[in-house]
């Protein structure tokens, strides 16, 4: 219910009269940025875990 | 170090916003398909970011299987780096899926077709998919070499993806960009398409630079738990 009454939110219409107003246009925008910042986001997640595996310190070598 | 990837990472995302800005306020709108045509430049840097990421696994896969043997860091270096791309083409190719099934429906009137152009990206993405399967589910130098040699057959699905829409008559249309006699896009519309490639470009690098560094920094813990495991061993033997 709250997220349907959230969806009056987005700048959605039927009309499709303008760009930010699209709903396809939109959600491919919206997928394209969410799906590569989750990705970064788990690159930076695992990192920072494989940091704190006990007693490792794999910054001294060169990349 | 840290300054200079910060910095990257400001200006991609100033690159992504105003990219973002100039598809939707800067570019006409196309005459035939209206608004919905301004998944383009969303589109198509993601096609041409997954081309060059799985080039660059290509590459770095050969160095892998020629450095093997006789250079082993160069060699991890090479796996390391064949990993990161792998992953990060296998993201472009979803997005390219994805906002190209989201522009057909509009257009097409349907999700999806199995005509020549979307089956041969589908298969390819499959082909990565399995690829980055086999490294979670394998280890060692065994795993190492079948996943490069996968990497070299995986990639001859990239002509074919390429050269589809001209070898066979397909629901998808022909290339607007280097399409020949009658193709091409309006002027008007290249700042948009450079704009929005330049930002995923630099986008996918910064991604793939961090994830190279992470599978680094793996292959180094991997290595010191060796050594470890070793230690015991190494001093019953004196």
């Amino acid at each position: 219910m709250v997220i349907l009454q959230a969806a009056s939110v987005f700048p959605w219409d039927t009309a499709n009269e303008s760009a930010m107003s699209h709903r396809h246009l939109m959600l491919a925008y919206g997928f394209a940025w969410a799906l590569q910042l989750a990705y970064l986001l788990s690159v930076v997640w695992r990192r920072r875990n494989l940091r704190k595996a006990p007693a490792v310190d794999t910054r001294k070598d060169n990349h | 170090m840290k300054f200079y990837r910060s910095a990257w990472l400001i200006g991609t995302l100033a690159l992504l916003v105003y990219g973002f800005r100039v598809a939707m306020y800067g570019a006409p709108t196309e005459a035939t398909m209206g608004n919905i045509q301004r998944i383009f430049y969303c589109h198509f840097p993601a096609w041409i970011a997954m081309s060059l990421c799985f080039a660059a696994n290509l590459i770095a896969s050969i160095a892998y299987l020629s450095w093997r043997n006789s250079n082993s860091l160069r060699a991890l270096k090479s796996d390391a780096l064949a990993l990161a791309t792998a992953e990060m083409g296998v993201i472009f190719c979803l997005v390219g899926l994805v906002t190209g099934s989201l522009w057909a429906r509009p257009v097409w009137g349907i999700w999806w077709t199995w005509d020549e152009r979307l089956t041969s990206t589908l298969v390819l993405w499959l082909i990565y998919v399995s690829y980055l399967l086999l490294r979670n589910f394998a280890e060692g130098p065994q795993m190492r070499t079948l996943s490069a040699v996968l990497a070299i057959f995986g990639f001859l699905d990239i002509p074919i993806v390429y050269m589809s829409t001209r070898w066979w008559r397909t629901q998808h249309p022909a290339p607007v960009i280097l399409g020949g006699p009658n193709s091409g896009l309006d002027p008007s519309m290249w700042s948009a398409v450079w704009w929005n490639l330049a930002a995923w470009v630099s986008w996918g690098a910064f991604v793939v630079v961090n994830r190279y560094r992470l599978e680094r920094e793996r292959q180094r813990v991997d290595e010191i738990a060796v050594l470890r495991a070793l230690e015991p061993a190494t001093e019953v033997n004196r």
